[in-house]
């Protein structure tokens, strides 16, 4: 099980059309984003990326958030979402490295343990704690 | 919390759900007690490719192993009265490991739309992956496997009912079947596939990522077919039909929160019910038992395993006179096939169907996305709306939409796109029926023709579609208004399931023309409160199997009460 302050996202290249020319481009998205309570909400996904990017010339996914120009930019992004849900780290996966992964593992707390170890760690140094979390630290 | 590793009893993991039956899962010596003990009167035996071959080269049906006999499994069944029925898996599926490919020919795992190789969390707490079902190597041994397994049918004179199940998910609402693969080998396939359409048409040219998947959708179901045709020729004489099985817990999203130890409850309950209005069976064997206990059990139950898996499985009991079975209540067919996908057209979500359809007559339903309805004459189409799109006609649907018209359905067709062809059929049959058009405009363009019972209500789509949400939504509002679809409002709190059934009045109901039995179920942490309105014609008969909840009737509604977990049906009479 990873620590609900861990936040995980599985990230791929998508379709997206242009607003004005309806042009299709391939490019960065984040595919799908969980901590240990499941599914982070798809609204707070969203919200934030308005809230960075403004107004996209793309027409938005119904299914994935972006598009995100390179991995720079994704990463960007990873890390502000790491900032507002005052989380440890984010770790990125590609789909590729997740598919490597799964072939290999039978057990979920292996596979969780594959991604974190695999995956990309962005930690939070700014991370605010409560006073429990520094009592005990 | 705890501390300990929950132990999944012997039961639970050779019977994982709706009467399936796991028959690798434990020694042939114990088949006798487990099926003598078991309280269903039906055994599904879904079989297990890799189960009797490791290499998709020699099978083992009873010559080596004892598990692997499924005479003796029959035989024990009829000893203990107890139906047997085999589910023959066409597609890879979840609950088996490889996705039931035998473990020398699972070297290619397939990958969804996004890339992502399929992955599963079952019961017992493994990760099963998917291996690709377009290595020709893999139907090769597909094409042995089935040829054995008939032989040995026929040889041991095993005489019970086969059935092909096509595995998928429900992704975020549509139905997705694992034979949907991106993997490599796939692609490989395709390329194939596409220069062979290309030799027989030589102006094809893939302009954009749609005309890409249409072609990809095309290619997919002519595999399904080929593995379907194989399975079906090799074991004719036991073959009863084919059908799309929902696992529940099988869908990405839903992968990520199972495997960080989240069932989400509330999700599964809607699955079951929107998988049953698309005619998808429902199957639970990937949950754990203990989430079944509650709530959720009891509507696998009600719905699945008492009604919808029974008409499933025996199609006489479709019957009208059948007083016994509760048959889920439908008022809807709605078609969507997507034949023509080079027309532009609003569909039905876009039109503001599903909205309306939601607010009133929720999951009172049957949406077709892929496969063509066979139309039966003797259907009762009366008080029933079928829904067609202009562009998926083609001439069969053509005269299935003026059978039932002339039935007494209630017909809507959205124009767009609609070949000229059939429009002036439509023209010349209502000028040699004598029918009166008559035309209004409201939100849209709309002919109503009127012949008996029957309504064929033509309108624009495209136009429609133009209309807010609010607007299109009164659009249904007011045409239903006119039609006589008799049915209660219920007034539901957030998270709330109901669902629908009907049966005709026994012997001792007379005073009805037909039960309806509606069913509540609260898989909510929280307490909710329904309401239901009893309008003229209805009246309430009993209430039965209350569970946590509290019920209260007047002259003109119920008011019922729910606590988390818990569940009511209501029987009420319909009579006029």
């Amino acid at each position: 099980m990873i620590e609900s302050e861990t936040i995980m996202a599985v990230y791929g290249q998508v379709n997206f059309t242009t607003q004005e020319s309806r042009k299709v481009v391939s490019s960065y998205a984040l595919l799908y984003v969980f901590d240990a309570n499941g599914n982070i909400d798809r609204d707070v996904l969203e919200n934030l990326y308005c809230d960075v990017y403004g107004d996209s010339s793309y027409l938005g996914h119904p299914l994935y958030i972006g598009p995100f120009e390179d991995l720079e930019i994704l990463n960007q992004y990873a890390f502000k979402l790491c900032s507002q849900l005052n989380a440890a780290d984010i770790t990125m996966v590609s789909v590729s490295e997740y598919n490597a992964i799964i072939e290999r593992e039978s057990k979920p707390s292996q596979l969780l343990l594959g991604l974190y170890e695999e995956g990309n760690t962005i930690k939070n140094l700014d991370r605010k704690k409560g006073l429990f979390s520094k009592i005990f630290s | 919390m705890s501390l300990t590793t929950p132990v999944i009893s012997d039961a639970d993991a050779v019977f994982p759900g709706e009467h399936w039956y796991f028959y690798w899962k434990t020694s042939a010596s114990l088949w006798e007690s487990k099926i003598a003990e078991y309280q269903g009167r039906r055994i599904i035996v879904p079989l297990n490719w890799s189960f009797h071959s490791e290499t998709g080269d020699k099978y083992d049906f009873a010559y080596s192993r004892p598990e692997t006999d499924l005479k003796k499994l029959v035989d024990l069944a009829h000893k203990y009265n107890k139906e047997v029925v085999f589910f023959l898996p066409l597609t890879p599926v979840p609950f088996l490991a490889n996705g039931g490919i035998p473990s020398l020919l699972a070297r290619n795992i397939a990958v969804n739309r996004e890339g992502l190789a399929y992955s599963f969390l079952e019961g017992e707490d493994n990760l099963n992956k998917l291996y690709s079902f377009y290595d020709p190597r893999v139907f090769k041994a597909f094409s042995r496997y089935v040829r054995h397994l008939g032989q040995f049918f026929v040889e041991k004179g095993i005489g019970v009912g086969m059935y092909g199940i096509r595995g998928g998910a429900l992704e975020r609402g549509e139905f997705r079947s694992f034979i949907e693969d991106r993997s490599p080998i796939f692609l490989d396939s395709f390329q194939k596939f596409l220069m062979a359409k290309k030799e027989e048409n030589r102006d094809l040219v893939i302009s954009d990522p749609e005309v890409e998947e249409t072609l990809i959708k095309e290619f997919q179901a002519t595999i399904e077919q080929v593995y379907l045709e194989e399975a079906r020729t090799q074991l004719s004489s036991n073959w009863e039909g084919e059908f799309d099985i929902s696992f529940l817990g099988a869908d990405s999203e839903n992968f990520f929160q199972r495997i960080n130890g989240q069932d989400n409850i509330q999700r599964y309950s809607s699955s079951i019910l929107n998988s049953v209005s698309r005619g998808l069976l429902p199957s639970s064997v990937l949950l754990k038992n203990d989430i079944k206990k509650g709530i959720l059990g009891r509507q696998l139950k009600e719905v699945v395993v008492n009604s919808f898996l029974e008409m499933q499985l025996r199609p006489d009991y479709y019957d009208e006179n059948e007083l016994g079975l509760l048959r889920p209540l439908t008022f809807f067919e709605a078609f969507e096939l997507d034949t023509n996908p080079s027309v532009a057209s609003p569909n039905w979500q876009e039109l503001g169907l599903w909205e309306f359809i939601e607010d009133h007559y929720k999951w009172c339903y049957q949406y077709h996305p892929t496969y063509i309805k066979e139309w039966s004459e003797e259907e009762n189409c009366q008080n029933k709306c079928y829904f067609f799109h202009g562009k998926d006609l083609d001439q069969k649907y053509f005269h299935n939409m003026l059978k039932i018209f002339m039935n007494g359905g209630y017909v809507f067709l959205n124009r767009t796109g609609l070949d000229n062809t059939f429009l002036k059929k439509l023209e010349t049959f209502f000028l040699e029926n004598s029918l009166e058009v008559e035309t209004v405009n409201f939100h849209t363009i709309i002919h109503s023709i009127t012949l008996g019972e029957g309504r064929l209500i033509i309108f624009e789509g495209d136009s429609l579609a133009d209309n807010n949400l609010e607007q299109r939504i009164t659009f249904w509002t007011k045409i239903f208004e006119t039609l006589k679809i008799r049915h209660l409002p219920v007034d539901l709190e957030d998270g709330v399931e109901l669902f629908w059934r009907s049966r005709g009045a026994s012997f001792n109901e007379l005073n009805y023309e037909e039960v309806r039995r509606l069913s509540l179920y609260n898989p909510t942490s929280y307490k909710r409160k329904v309401k239901v309105q009893i309008l003229k014609n209805f009246a309430l008969m009993k209430v039965l199997d209350e569970a946590n909840v509290k019920v209260q009737s007047f002259q003109n509604g119920i008011d019922i009460e729910l606590a988390p977990e818990g569940g009511v049906s209501l029987d009420i009479g319909v009579f006029t």
